[in-house]
């Protein structure tokens, strides 16, 4: 099992802190867009080994649970509402606000958070500057990690990045379709990440609901 | 039936079926009659189908439409004209339309002389024409249309202009030969059906096509099933004059520096020789290495006389150059393929072909180019590159000199190009499923269409698919299966049919910018999209580093290190499959011959038969010569410690792509490795990490392999491919399974490529026999790869003995080429999970020391 302090980091790309799974970007639509719709089911799935797993009695949902920046279409509704819903059924959701989430107050008939606070440890998207006081959790960078192997084969697989000096972790997205951005090309978007180098970061790779370590990002480059 | 036409009309004959107007304006502007125009007009005035090959020079725009004006004028004199359209011509190059308009309007001003009332008019229409020249259009239509297959396709579903068109007589198809080998000639093929459906009458077919064999594949593709067609084939009155030209005695002991200036020195007594020279090179990105290198090796002798003409270049630029070219005031002339076509440009009297043309058709087509006049002898010179492309041209002319041909391939039955069709028959009315059937199957390309992938394309546009959530993939028609009809359903599939139809996909190629955002040039997305930070590559001639991409922009440094990454690019022409055949013997051949034997039989000199000589017998001492006879695989363990095993299969590239990748996934199932598959023209490479090795043993049962388990090892093979991924997003968008554009939005290539990837995955899960993913299928195995050839080779190697050379650390001659090639993919045999563990492992025990 991968931990940081004690926090959980666990294979199906979320972050478990005592009682409380923290999972971000679930980007609920974005099937829509893409003419087919399959992942809602998916992630509920994933939600629901974790909430088992853990006996988990709360879920934090670190921004950008909706996609389309748009008015809703009334599909998008209709998901995000089943979705939380089914989860309400096991847990206690609290929704963190992100770059995606217009109107969503409306969809689920909830109030929303700028960040949430777990003893010292802040939840908050990371897409407007925030501070905290000893470990901040952020999603929005959707964080992936391309490996060549020797007769160069390559894969793409979305990560946990750590930073250990400004203690924040990065959570991969949490909707599997997600293309991710390949932490090796890009760099950052996120203001809470400014001025920190892609290179220092630790990857936590995760694969079939299980995490690898793979070190340093600058590993990776030559 | 097909049938030559055996009749070569005197002037009398011809002059006798002519109107007297006519007649007297032809007598006075060209006196006498072409060999093709001898064949032709009395053809077309008997209103019988007709297909005419002929050289650059002979008349050939006349010989289609003298018999099509000449009833024009006819029937203006006995004023039965009417405004609508009579002849439809129908080019795939849009660029050639103004030409042959302007080479229309020409003899009828010269006839309008003699006939002062005279009014055949003629227009353009494509995608360039304004919506107010095709309204104007329709007030007073044309009587002769000039357009393109796609223009053509959405005029035929818009109501008022196909009211114009649909009882046109005549059909000329030029460059017919370009189109039928690729999915815009199947798109064509079922326009022309569905036009003749319309029709009252047959319409009378005209096909212009470059030498090409058979013919008779052409005339079906012209005419289309159970129609006749007389075949014009007038090649024989040009004489061609080919020769082999090598820059230097000795590739292997001649530095690059040396070898490369004395190319140009070669190129620049050529041009000083002949008054004007077209060179052809096999990429664009070579067209400007050349241009650059002329100019800045001799002094101030190349400024103003020479130019750059390639696809990439603005439409100006080009125009330009083809202006100047037929005004002479040219010198000399850089192309990659967009010359090869269509337009007279003019006085040329010498054409050099760069590095073998990969096709004796091509080189003949190309070739073509010079000598302006029929009976000027049409003169090539092809200069080449290195010890394979020196072997490679010798055989190539020899074929030429022959006229022994590579043969046409027409694709059969592409279900995405169906797809647009029946959308665009179900907009006009409802159809029975028979009825369309029967049209559809006229069509030389959907002959051997059955009605059970008729049902299933019927099946998807209705939207059938949808209780398997594919739901935004909207129906389009109604098909009631029972009734067997079918038609059109809702307001949007119109606009959707008018915005997406058409059969070539968006250009996908990623640029290359520094840091400080100068731009350098493209590359390939699959190229990219296997890059990481450090890798090295070269891009025109140039080395950099790759930083990082974003977006779909990517940003590089300049570099002085060594390449990492060989580079390679998908627009090299692949070598046709005969031609490899006749290199491989000839390679056998050669090593008998004496020096004087070889210069007599393939017409080389005395140093171009040494180096062959000098080439085939050094393969045959340090290794041994793969042959008719003799099957060679050599395992060369490189700098790295990789092991790569170099199959001599000479097969070309289309069927050595179908090969490694069969043989690489059956190798990585077996070993439960990662194989990278190198693959030309010449034979390709398995390469395998450092702890793993393939035995003689291995290499006799991928050599035994038989049809069924090598066609289920590509297939599987393919199913894992960044191949599948992107084949299946150009099918899906033609399709119309994705819609590239919609109102109010266009979709991004990254777009479709993630619609592709999530229609994929459903498709294949649930719906192995989607027609989408059906025709994807037959694009990969029928176009992309020759799979027909891979396995016609496959079974001659089994019939020859195995040499398998182990254990070595330089590679045989014949196989230098292929080592210097980039890998063109892997084939992935373990699963993600593995993938990450291996290499999670093996950080950890690197953490632990």
């Amino acid at each position: 099992m991968e931990k940081i302090d004690n926090i959980i980091l666990d294979g199906v790309g979320a972050a478990v802190l005592g009682k409380v799974g923290v999972i971000a970007d679930l980007h609920i639509g974005m099937e829509e867009m893409l003419n087919v719709r399959v992942q809602t089911h998916e992630m509920l799935g994933k939600a629901e080994y974790l909430i088992k797993k853990y006996g988990l009695e709360s879920i934090v949902i670190n921004g950008d649970l909706k996609h389309g920046f748009d008015k809703s279409r009334k599909q998008e509704w209709e998901e995000i509402r089943y979705f939380i819903d089914k989860l309400k059924e096991h847990v206690n959701v609290f929704v963190v606000k992100g770059n995606h989430d217009f109107y969503i107050e409306n969809i689920i008939k909830d109030k929303t958070y700028e960040f949430i606070d777990i003893g010292d440890v802040r939840i908050a998207h990371g897409h407007k500057p925030v501070d905290y006081r000893d470990m901040l959790i952020i999603g929005n960078e959707h964080p992936t990690i391309k490996i060549r192997d020797e007769v160069g084969a390559y894969m793409v697989y979305r990560c946990f990045v750590y930073f250990e000096k400004k203690r924040i972790l990065v959570l991969p997205a949490f909707n599997p379709l997600s293309r991710g951005n390949n932490i090796l090309n890009n760099s950052f978007i996120s203001p809470v990440l400014e001025g920190v180098s892609v290179k220092d970061g630790l990857i936590y790779a995760i694969e079939d609901r299980e995490v690898f370590f793979l070190g340093k990002v600058s590993n990776f480059f030559k | 039936m097909i049938t030559k036409a055996l009749r070569e009309y005197s002037d009398d004959e011809i002059f006798s079926l002519l109107d007297a107007d006519v007649k007297k304006w032809f007598k006075k502007k060209f006196k006498t009659f072409t060999p093709p125009q001898r064949y032709a007009i009395h053809e077309i005035n008997k209103r019988r189908n007709i297909l005419i090959s002929s050289p650059t020079g002979s008349g050939k725009t006349l010989s289609a439409f003298l018999g099509i004006i000449d009833y024009l004028v006819k029937l203006h004199k006995s004023k039965k004209i009417e405004d609508r359209v009579y002849a439809i011509y129908i080019s795939p190059l849009r660029a050639l339309n103004n030409d042959i308009k302007r080479n229309l309007l020409e003899p009828l001003r010269g006839i309008k002389n003699r006939i002062k009332d005279l009014d055949i008019r003629i227009a353009v229409r494509t995608s360039d024409t304004s919506p107010s020249e095709k309204s104007k259009m329709l007030r007073k239509p044309p009587h002769i249309l000039i357009t393109t297959p796609e223009s053509f396709a959405i005029g035929l579903n818009s109501q008022r202009f196909s009211s114009l068109i649909k009882n046109a007589e005549y059909a000329i198809v030029d460059e017919i030969h370009a189109v039928a080998e690729n999915k815009r000639g199947s798109h064509l093929s079922l326009s022309l059906e569905r036009l003749q459906h319309k029709a009252d009458k047959e319409i009378v077919r005209i096909g212009l096509s470059a030498t090409v064999h058979p013919l008779s594949e052409v005339a079906k593709f012209l005419v289309g099933e159970g129609r006749s067609c007389k075949i014009v084939d007038v090649n024989y009155a040009k004489k061609t004059h080919i020769e082999v030209i090598s820059p230097v005695d000795d590739f292997i002991y001649t530095p690059p520096d040396v070898a490369n200036k004395s190319m140009y020195e070669l190129l620049d007594k050529l041009i000083d020789e002949h008054e004007t020279t077209l060179i052809f090179t096999n990429t664009r990105s070579a067209t400007e290495r050349v241009v650059f290198h002329l100019k800045s090796m001799f002094g101030d002798k190349y400024v103003e006389n020479i130019a750059a003409h390639h696809s990439s270049l603005s439409r100006d630029i080009r125009l330009d150059v083809e202006e100047k070219l037929k005004r002479g005031e040219l010198k000399v002339v850089v192309s990659s393929t967009s010359l090869e076509l269509g337009i007279d440009i003019g006085a040329i009297d010498l054409v050099v072909l760069l590095g073998s043309p990969k096709s004796v058709s091509r080189a003949l087509q190309r070739i073509g180019r010079s000598g302006h006049k029929l009976h000027e002898v049409s003169k090539g010179v092809l200069v080449v590159l290195d010890r394979d492309d020196l072997v490679e041209c010798t055989v190539l002319a020899y074929n030429a000199r022959k006229r022994k041909f590579d043969k046409i391939r027409i694709p059969k039955n592409p279900l995405d190009v169906l797809v647009q069709h029946v959308l665009g028959m179900a907009l006009e009315r409802k159809w029975k499923v028979k009825e369309a059937l029967k049209v559809i199957r006229k069509s030389y390309s959907f002959s051997s269409l059955s009605k059970e992938d008729f049902v299933n394309v019927l099946r998807y546009l209705a939207g059938y698919y949808d209780e398997l959530e594919v739901r935004n993939v909207y129906g389009k028609i109604w098909f009631d299966e029972e009734k067997e009809e079918f038609g059109k359903r809702g307001k949007m599939s119109r606009v959707i049919y008018f915005m997406n139809t058409g059969t070539i996909p968006d250009e996908s190629a990623v640029p290359v910018f520094l840091r400080n955002n100068k731009f350098i040039g493209k590359l390939e997305e699959e190229f990219v999209e296997r890059l990481m930070p450090g890798d090295r590559f070269v891009l025109g001639g140039k080395t950099y580093e790759f930083v990082h991409s974003r977006g779909n922009k990517v940003y590089v440094d300049v570099s002085t290190g060594k390449p990492t990454i060989p580079s390679w690019f998908s627009e090299m022409l692949p070598l046709s499959y005969e031609l490899a055949l006749d290199i491989e013997r000839f390679r056998h051949e050669a090593l008998n011959l004496s020096v004087n034997e070889l210069m007599k039989k393939y017409r080389v000199d005395e140093r171009t038969a040494r180096a062959i000589k000098n080439y085939i017998k050094e393969q045959a001492f340090y290794s041994t010569l793969p042959s008719a006879k003799t099957f060679l695989v050599e395992e060369y363990i490189d700098e790295d410690l990789l092991k790569n095993y170099i199959f001599h299969s000479l097969a070309g590239r289309k069927a050595n792509e179908a090969l490694s990748r069969a043989f690489a996934h059956y190798i990585g199932k077996k070993k439960r490795v990662n194989v990278r598959v190198t693959f030309s023209d010449y034979g390709f490479i398995l390469t395998l990490g450092r702890w793993k090795r393939i035995s003689e043993e291995d290499i006799v049962e991928l050599l035994n392999m038989s049809r069924t388990t090598f066609l289920m090892n590509l297939k599987e093979a393919v199913e894992r491919s960044e191949l599948m991924r992107r084949r299946f997003r150009n099918v899906a968008v033609r399709g119309l399974m994705i819609l590239r554009r919609y109102p109010g939005r266009t979709l991004t290539i990254g777009r479709q490529q993630m619609s592709a990837d999530s229609l994929l995955k459903l498709v294949k899960m649930f719906y192995p026999h989607f027609p989408i993913l059906k025709e994807t299928y037959r694009e990969i195995f029928e176009d992309v790869m020759h799979v027909d050839e891979a396995l016609d080779y496959l079974n001659k190697i089994k019939s020859r003995k195995l040499v398998f050379e182990r254990d070595k650390k330089v590679p045989s001659p014949f196989a230098f080429n292929l080592v210097a090639l980039g890998a063109r993919d892997v084939v992935v045999m373990e699963d993600r999970k593995a993938f990450i563990r291996r290499l999670h492992e093996r950080l950890v025990k690197r953490w632990k020391k």
